[in-house]
């Protein structure tokens, strides 16, 4: 069993590196349950059943992965020593391919990148080298957890690994989210300090503007021109001020 | 090592790390601009761009579907360049800010142009792709694991290639742009890294302007104000 957790947690960490439109992460989650097929069925003719419920589309959070892998692991090594029934691994790959991917993504994305990045950024904005190592910190403690934790429960909780996620990463995920909101509150703050000590009460009123129309900026656009027009506010206004 | 191909090498490992599904979060601006910087000799230099990088996308949120900006690239060609343009002992205010602020525009340059590519590079995968599912049907499982480990591989090629075509390119452009534009040189553009994380905090109350993460982020607000007012700096 170890040898099949070492062999898949490794297989984790590539999961989206033949990402396509078509596909999604298919092949790489396929690449991912090689060890769990391999050991499901040791006679290579028997394989191309097993191979074939994983090859197709797959959306794959790297923050579910590990747990998806894991349950369905369990579930094929159960189905091998006659335990289970191939239709029910289906539905529950496509159940949770598509339930826990979009949560998944919202907890990493959304909420524990922001709140880990809002606190390295607050770092380094005091020292250029704690910040870094903060967020660094920070993100991998929770990160480590569920990529070998993840997939080390799946394997033990089989398909009833939803249970365990709604107590645990999804339980917590109001609270993040709040700590998250509490940084940024914090930073803001922080930000507009930051230009009122080194630059006067005209840079820090500037700041404080340039938050509501950065704000607002990034309701209406997408990430990168919002950024676009945003520096080039900040480098038009400076230098013809 | 040569700045390019130290810059190179970077890129590429960041590239694979983040589009892979490593994320182990090194290819942030934050964190490759101070790795840059220690790897150029300059490592407060790379920080504060890798930094002023990441506050314009401090918010942004990955999310699919979007357009998404090749941040690892970009955040390595923006801390390059301005380490290069400043040096390690950095330089008078106004040419530090000018240099800072055409580095970030060529880093934006670069994170636009690696979502562009990857919007293409993704519809061209899909061919490679289910062609190695068609091969692990066959019984053929090595096959299928050489096919996604190639396609890997090619986002660190992207990010080391992206890095070494520009960077002399951009190099020559932000020194052009810093030394002779005279009308920014008039402004206070030395103060720029004082605005820009003004503008990754409205990044952060327009990802939080929800009923009620808003009391949350309104209650950081007043933790951090009460600390400035009893004398906290």
């Amino acid at each position: 069993m170890i040898r099949l957790f070492i062999d898949t947690v490794w297989r984790l960490l590539l999961v989206q590196g033949s990402r396509s439109a078509r596909l999604h992460d298919g092949l790489g989650f396929l690449h991912v349950m090689m060890p769990a097929i391999r050991r499901a069925t040791p006679d290579v003719k028997g394989r191309a059943a097993l191979v074939r419920r994983y090859a197709g589309y797959f959306n794959a959070s790297t923050f579910m992965v590990p747990y998806i892998a894991g349950a369905l692991g369990r579930m094929e090594l159960d189905r091998s020593s006659g335990g289970g029934d191939p239709e029910r691994i289906e539905r529950v790959r496509e159940a949770l391919c598509s339930a826990l991917t979009a949560r998944g993504e919202y907890l990493a994305e959304v909420v524990l990148l922001p709140l880990t990045l809002t606190i390295g950024s607050l770092c380094a904005m005091y020292s250029w080298y704690i910040g870094p190592v903060a967020f660094l910190l920070l993100h991998n403690l929770y990160n480590c957890m569920v990529r070998t934790g993840g997939y080390r429960t799946g394997l033990h909780l089989g398909e009833h690994t939803g249970r365990i996620l709604a107590a645990g990463p999804f339980g917590r995920q109001r609270l993040l989210g709040g700590l998250a909101a509490f940084a940024a509150g914090l930073f803001a703050v922080f930000a507009v300090a930051h230009a009122l000590r080194f630059g006067g009460a005209r840079i820090a009123g500037s700041g404080a503007a340039l938050i509501a129309v950065s704000a607002l900026v990034g309701k209406r656009f997408s990430a990168l021109p919002a950024a676009a027009i945003l520096l080039a506010a900040a480098g038009i206004y400076l230098a013809v001020w | 090592m040569h700045p390019l191909a130290a810059a190179a090498a970077i890129a590429a490992v960041l590239s694979f790390e983040y589009r892979t599904g490593v994320r182990v979060y090194l290819s942030m601006p934050l964190v490759s601009g101070a790795i840059v910087g220690i790897a150029l000799g300059a490592p407060a230099q790379g920080a504060l761009a890798g930094l002023m990088m990441q506050m314009l996308f401090l918010g942004a949120v990955r999310l699919r579907g979007r357009i998404e900006p090749d941040l690892p690239a970009a955040g390595v060609l923006a801390a390059a360049v301005y380490v290069a343009t400043v040096g390690a002992g950095g330089g008078e205010g106004g040419f530090e800010g000018m240099a800072l602020f055409w580095s970030l525009v060529a880093g934006l340059g670069v994170a636009w142009l690696g979502s562009a590519a990857y919007r293409l590079w993704e519809r061209y995968a899909s061919g490679p792709a289910s062609r190695g599912l068609e091969a692990a049907l066959r019984g053929r499982m090595g096959t299928a694991s050489a096919v996604h480990l190639g396609l890997s591989l090619v986002h660190a090629a992207w990010g080391a290639a992206v890095v070494a075509i520009l960077f002399y390119p951009a190099l020559a452009a932000v020194r052009l742009l810093s030394s002779r534009l005279e009308v920014f040189a008039a402004g206070s553009i030395a103060v720029l890294p004082l605005l820009l994380p003004c503008i990754g905090a409205g990044s952060l109350l327009r990802l939080n302007w929800d009923r009620s993460y808003i009391v949350w982020f309104a209650a950081g607000c007043l933790v951090a104000a009460v600390w400035f007012v009893f004398g906290g700096r």
